[in-house]
């Protein structure tokens, strides 16, 4: 984890490594180009798809190579464009060439045909030809889904048409798929990946369509609320769709034309959801990740002010709901994990918002990080870095007594979060006290510090010891833990390396831990605490490269003999490598000092 | 930036001491491979006076009693390439304190002092002729005796007994290539 290093790329075996670039470019865009062709039988398309799926497959581990083409394979289109076809000509571009058929990307077909199919509902007729349509739509879409998995969604979404004609299209697709769920008359039956994309494609259309939805969309109700049914209804799957659907419908309610009054009836749904016992089930816990996931979306999403300040009544009934449902998401099986760091996402970017975003002035600044300006220092006796830059603490910034009842929560939950027994929901919580305490008064954050610490202890467990490594990095690299503050944490980080051992001991009604340093005892249930050691390498690689040499001199020989000896003698190849790692940024960044 | 000012700034890693010549043995490479980093890289990083006594004083008093077998193993066998680099603190400070532990009640503590010392005096046999060896002389019988100590308190049976068999076992190969002195009656008894 402290490491960037990868694996040598001779070790792995996909084709895409020997050759470092998309070798199957020319196959790839013919089979696409094919599909122009009307006549084709359903069998062929399949395969011609299955095709295009098993080469995107192929770059699962090096996506990035796919990105000089997504262009092509999605957006190109060269049907009733000569002009464009004269243009590429000029170029030297040989593999565009090669294609002499007329060419349209997957994006452009999946457009039309869905053009097609709105245009044949208003006809309602020729019902073989639409399920032909509907057939290769599904087919194309789940192709575009196998990009989204090896490229990220995030990437794809850029490449879909994004014309304000295109939203009345994808969303009648989607009504009419949850129409044929029901009864035969709705005739399109796709399968999860294309709802999949589909989300995606309407949660990017209503992001970026800049126009009011009322003037684009035609409905005999509110506009919104029938996007939300629509979009709403996915968010209880228990696969991908509903992370799709989370981000639609966060965009839908981020948009400005978004009126209070919609947000207030999705706060209301939500805390309906929360608080409903019927939802305990297996069903109801996705339903509660999807409508926690859309919150936390929500939240990165839309202006910070905007749901504080135009729905705080509901927002604060709301609050004390989800803190409860943290509380009840103890268990280890898989959904309530994700729930829970969807949760502390959720309280993190709250505590955020709640918070004027501002870089704390009192933070620990060294200017220029860059290790050419480290190594220029060596030649300066008077060090030029500040450290902690000057205390102009304005009336506003000292009171702590502004901080709200939820941020207090909020810190609280995070630090609870810090032991949690996921990765995922430490290091979620540990990226959430960097964010939260960035924006904190100085003497609250330092509290915060202190909090941190603490959770390294003997009596602690040793997902409480990884959580704590891992938040203290984040804070020196933010420059949240002040230089004083050195003396306390540094001996810390130097224990949590000579971690050896965590018992566990459960006896009725309380758990006991214990942690063991150096000497290894095997009695109980434990843990060999190699991630905390392993983490423990990794705050001290962000010690040596968020500190001057001059304030990090004092406590070297104590970091720089341990992290040796973890090099040399630790029993997992990881931790070795981390420290390895560690102490090569000690040695470029702090070994420049002057003494 | 000219040689002069590199050499300049190299001089000056004064917080981290022989920094750059550890980094360049101690490599993500040579790490992957425990064995190599117990031995190859252990040792030439033991070579500079500043690391020394803390990675000897590691190997004896944390890794020598660590859980995992292989790790004793190999500790023992880092523990001889230290005793090649300075045969006076390993003697010093650690052959009596590991001869005592030899009936050790703690199984790993024991199995591990065993072993140390096995690879311990083979490695001061091998170096300079046994000269060191001459200036331990009453040590020496104690080593001998931790055969029969062991045996005495009936150690080789029960939980890792056989474990304790392979140890004694490798001493006392160690023991016949190092030449030690023996008594009459202890030679016979093996």
């Amino acid at each position: 984890m402290a490491t960037n290093l990868t694996e040598p790329i001779t070790t792995s075996t996909t084709t895409s490594t020997s050759n470092p670039h998309f070798i199957e470019l020319d196959e790839t865009l013919n089979l696409i180009s094919v599909s122009c062709n009307h006549n084709e039988d359903n069998e062929a398309i399949q395969t011609r798809h299955i095709q295009l799926r098993k080469i995107f497959n192929r770059y699962l581990e090096f996506p990035t190579l796919l990105d000089p083409h997504l262009d092509d394979i999605l957006l190109r289109n060269t049907v009733n464009d000569d002009h464009d076809d004269d243009v590429d000509d000029d170029d030297d571009d040989d593999k565009i060439k090669k294609i002499h058929s007329p060419y349209q990307g997957l994006a452009i077909q999946c457009r039309d045909w869905m053009v097609e199919l709105l245009f044949l509902n208003q006809k309602q007729k020729q019902e073989d030809f639409s399920t032909m349509t509907s057939f290769r739509l599904n087919e194309c879409l789940t192709t575009i889904q196998s990009l989204c998995k090896v490229r990220g969604y995030k990437t794809i979404q850029r490449f879909l048409p994004h014309d304000p004609s295109d939203l009345e299209p994808v969303l009648h697709c989607l009504m009419r798929q949850n129409q044929g769920d029901g009864d035969s008359d709705g005739l399109l039956l796709l399968q999860w990946e294309g709802v999949q994309v589909l989300l995606l494609w309407l949660a990017m259309l209503l992001s970026n369509v800049p126009f009011d939805l009322d003037t684009i969309l035609s409905c005999e109700d509110s506009v919104f609320s029938m996007v939300e049914s629509v979009v709403r209804r996915y968010l209880q799957d228990a696969g991908p769709t509903r992370d799709a659907a989370a981000v639609c419908l966060a965009s839908l309610l981020s948009r400005p034309d978004a009126s209070s009054m919609v947000c207030n009836n999705y706060l209301h749904w939500a805390l309906d959801v929360m608080r409903n016992k019927e939802f305990c089930g297996m069903g109801g816990i996705y339903l509660k990740m999807g409508v926690v996931q859309t919150l936390a979306t929500l939240f990165k999403m839309a202006p910070r002010t905007k749901l504080l300040l135009e729905s705080a009544r509901e927002m604060e009934s709301l609050w004390q709901t989800l803190i409860e449902i943290l509380e009840d998401a103890k268990d280890m099986y898989m959904p309530p994990m994700i729930l829970r760091k969807m949760l502390i996402k959720l309280f993190a970017r709250v505590g955020c918002a709640y918070l004027p975003p501002r870089v704390a002035s009192w933070r620990y600044e060294r200017g220029k990080r860059s290790l050419f300006s480290c190594v220029e220092s060596a030649s300066e006796p008077n060090l030029k870095h500040a450290c902690a830059t000057s205390h102009n603490i304005t009336s506003e910034e000292h009171s702590s007594n502004l901080i709200r009842d939820e941020i207090e929560d909020v810190v609280e939950m995070l630090l609870r979060g810090l032991r949690d027994d996921a990765t995922v929901v430490r290091w979620s919580s540990a990226k959430g006290i960097g964010r939260i305490t960035e924006r904190l008064p100085e003497d609250c954050a330092d509290d915060v510090v202190e909090a941190v610490v603490d959770l390294c202890n003997e009596r602690e467990s040793d997902c409480a010891w990884h959580g704590s490594c891992l938040a203290l990095a984040e804070l020196s690299r933010r420059g949240l833990l002040l230089p004083q503050r050195l003396s306390l944490v540094v001996p810390v980080v130097v224990k949590a390396m000579q971690v050896s051992l965590f018992i566990t001991i459960k006896i009725p009604r309380e758990v006991f831990h214990l942690a063991f340093f150096q000497y290894d005892v095997k009695k109980g249930q434990h843990s060999v605490g190699a991630h905390v050691r392993d983490a423990a390498c990794y705050t001290s690689w962000a010690f040596a490269r968020a500190y001057a040499p001059s304030i990090l001199r004092n406590y070297v020989n104590e970091l720089s003999r341990e992290i040796v000896l973890t090099c040399l003698f630790d029993r997992e190849v990881n931790c070795r490598r981390a420290a390895s790692a560690a102490f090569q940024e000690c040695v470029g960044r702090q070994g420049a000092d002057v003494s | 930036m000219g040689h002069s000012h590199f050499i300049f700034i190299t001089q000056n890693f004064k917080n981290f001491v022989h920094g750059i010549d550890i980094l360049t043995k101690a490599d993500y490479f040579s790490l992957g491979n425990l064995t190599e980093s117990y031995t190859k890289v252990a040792s030439f990083v033991a070579r500079f006076e500043e690391y020394r006594p803390f990675i000897i004083e590691r190997l004896w008093k944390v890794k020598l009693r660590h859980w995992d077998i292989d790790i004793r193993q190999l500790t023992a066998k880092s523990l001889a390439m230290m005793t090649l680099i300075d045969p006076q603190y390993v003697t010093k400070n650690i052959l009596q304190v590991l001869t005592n532990r030899c009936t050790h009640k703690d199984i790993l503590i024991r199995h591990g002092a065993i072993l140390g010392v096995a690879e311990i005096i083979l490695s001061l046999a091998n170096l300079s002729d046994g000269e060191n060896l001459a200036g331990i002389s009453s040590l020496i019988v104690n080593i001998v005796g931790i055969v029969h100590a062991v045996e005495k308190g009936r150690l080789y049976r029960g939980r890792g007994g056989e474990n304790i068999r392979i140890a004694i076992s490798r001493l006392i190969e160690c023991i016949s290539v190092a030449k030690l002195p023996l008594q009459v009656k202890l030679q016979v008894s093996e």
